[in-house]
Order: C-alpha cells, then sequence, then structure tokens
C-alpha cells in the first residue's frame, strides 16, 4: 500500500525564517521538503505516511492579505492533492491559529481534501474553528510538541484513512458539537455518585471560604 | 442533602427532569441528573429539550440515537417483525442481508439511565 500523502502548513517562526519581523513573509510552497515540525510529524507516521509538501506562510502575511494568501495556498495544495492536510500546531500564538483554522477549513471546503489542526485551547482560532476542522488540543507553548504531535498524527491517519474518529476524549481533539458515543471505564452509577461527591466538595468548600470573610 | 436523579423515556420528560432538578436544587438538595441523550442520528442536535444552570452536574447514558447495525444471527428467538415501528426502527430496519439497521433506543437498556451501563458520549 502507498503511503498517504500529507501536506504540511506552518508559519514563518516554525519555518525557522524569523520572528514578528519576518511575518510578512509570502506563501510558499516547498514540495519534498519537511519543515520543523515536519520532522515530528513524520517520526509519529512511521511508514503509514509522508509529508510531500511543505507551505510556508507568515502569519501578518496571511491574515493582512487574506484573500490572496488563502487562494495562493489552496492552489499549492491542490497542486499536491494530498491524502490530507495538517496546518500547525499553533499551541498559543493567535494569528498562526487563526490561519491555520481558517486555511483548514478552506481547503476542507473548496478541495474536498480532510484537515487537521491543533493548537491551545484559548488560541482565538480554536473558538473560530474547532467546530469545523478537528482541532487538536495542545499546550500552549512548542514545549508541547512531543505531546502535539502523537496527538495530531494519529488522528490525521485515521481521517486520511477514512476510519470511525472515536469521542473527543478518546482522540484528543477539542469538543466539536458533535456527540459521540464511547465506553466509559465506570458504570453510570459509579460516575454519578462520585460527580455528586465533588460538587458536594465544592459547595462545601465554599461555605467554609464564605464564613472566613468577615468584614472587620 | 443529596440526591441522584433519574430519568426515564423522553420528549417533554426532559423538561420534567430540568424543572424537577432546579426545583430541588432551590430547596438546597445537591442535584446529580442521570439521563441518556438524543442528539440526533449525526450527533450534532441538541441533546435534551431543556435546561437550566441549577442542572450543572449531568451524566450521561450516550447518545440514543446513534445507528447500529446488528448482525444476522442464526436463531432468532421470538420476532423480529416490530423492528420497523420500534423507536429508532424505521421501514428500512430490516436489511436485505439479513442485518438489523436501528438507533440504539430500539435495543432496552441500550442507553441505561439507572447508570447501570459503560456506555456515554462526549
Amino acid at each position: 500500500m502507498s503511503k498517504i500523502k500529507v501536506v504540511h502548513y506552518i508559519n514563518q517562526f516554525f519555518a525557522q525564517i524569523g520572528g514578528e519581523e519576518k511575518a510578512d513573509y509570502p506563501a510558499e510552497l516547498r514540495v519534498g521538503e519537511i519543515v520543523g515540525p515536519g520532522q515530528a510529524l513524520t517520526q509519529q507516521f512511521g511508514e503509514e505516511a509522508e509529508i510531500i509538501a511543505t507551505i510556508v506562510c507568515g502569519d501578518s502575511y496571511f491574515n493582512e492579505n487574506l484573500d490572496k494568501a488563502k487562494a495562493d495556498i489552496l492552489e499549492m495544495v491542490k497542486s499536491q492533492n494530498p491524502d490530507i492536510f495538517i496546518a500547525g500546531p499553533a499551541f498559543n500564538a493567535g494569528r498562526y491559529g487563526v490561519a491555520c483554522g481558517t486555511i483548514c477549513d478552506a481547503v476542507q471546503e473548496e478541495l474536498g481534501i480532510p484537515a487537521v489542526t491543533g493548537m491551545y485551547v484559548e488560541n482565538p482560532g480554536a473558538d473560530m474553528f474547532k467546530n469545523k476542522v478537528y482541532t487538536v488540543s495542545t499546550k500552549n507553548s512548542a514545549a508541547g510538541m512531543r505531546d502535539a504531535v502523537k496527538k495530531l498524527a494519529p488522528l490525521a491517519l485515521k481521517i486520511a484513512k477514512g476510519e470511525k474518529i472515536g469521542a473527543s476524549c478518546q482522540e484528543g481533539y477539542m469538543p466539536n458539537g458533535v456527540r459521540v458515543n464511547f465506553f466509559e471505564k465506570e458504570r453510570g452509577s459509579k460516575r454519578a455518585v462520585k460527580m455528586l461527591l465533588k460538587k458536594l466538595a465544592t459547595s462545601r468548600l465554599r461555605r467554609v471560604s464564605n464564613a472566613n470573610i468577615r468584614p472587620c | 442533602m443529596q440526591l441522584s436523579y433519574l430519568r426515564k423515556d423522553s420528549g417533554n420528560p426532559d423538561t420534567d427532569l430540568i424543572m424537577n432538578c432546579k426545583k430541588i436544587e432551590a430547596e438546597g438538595v445537591k442535584t446529580v441528573i442521570i439521563t441518556d441523550e438524543y442528539a440526533g442520528r449525526d450527533g450534532k442536535s441538541q441533546s435534551l429539550a431543556d435546561a437550566d444552570p441549577a442542572a450543572d452536574a449531568v451524566v450521561t447514558g450516550g447518545n440514543a440515537n446513534q445507528v447500529i447495525v446488528l448482525p444476522k444471527m442464526d436463531k432468532v428467538i421470538g420476532t423480529e417483525d416490530f423492528v420497523t415501528i420500534i423507536a429508532g426502527g424505521n421501514e428500512h430496519s430490516h436489511r436485505e442481508d439479513g442485518t438489523i439497521e436501528v438507533e440504539i433506543q430500539a435495543i432496552t437498556g441500550a442507553t441505561n439511565e439507572t447508570g447501570f451501563g459503560y456506555l456515554s458520549a462526549r
């Protein structure tokens, strides 16, 4: 079986072009190149998938030239015809997260190619796109890269293979408004008792702390 | 004071459930709800027909609208006749290859509301 073809999108920072001063870097297609986080993804893919091209785009460039950047990147993705498109992970970089969500959504909607991204839950891109694009929940900085690709790579493979996607808590993506059944380790009755004990403990705590706050 | 409130059935009982929870909480009784969900076959619909901030602790028995294909059995005890009219079944539930396609609500106790089951949903 041939490997699953992946196109990977990253920003100027993760392509090691530069930081804020290089954020105006226009979209660029690098065919056959695996750049930055692409290395970690490739390791996780093993023999199952390969990054056939990397797209690099500055965060300011993408967001300030939205229509052109989107159109250009869509053309680049189309030319590579991948099985799946991966953007990021963006961690807590706001414009990067928004770019990842925007381009994943566009790739899915306009090219019909499935896409997946990853970012920190408070990244503005998460709220904007988590219901449209599978978005893996990551830590808030690139220190969480290992953890992020461990979730991102398997989920991307599953989506590319058209396998059934489990519940958000199993697969590591952010809840996306789609309820998915799964079997818990504990029975409903036990879960309910635990929840009740937790609720009682919290309300007791609140009572104690209220009692301690007295006007002088 | 504490209470676990269990529900049964669907539709209007959603409102009963939430109203009871709200009233019981207002009496100062900490309440946990065990319920199942009807989030639609695609899982995208609102799970319960009613909601209230007082109902802040909910254990789910899963989405009863999930579609499942039951394999063909060599031997059937009883009858399969009513699978087309039971809640969760429809006129297409009997498939040509002998399998049965239904929502899991057709299986009694599948999303057990007494908490006697492991099924859940996220």
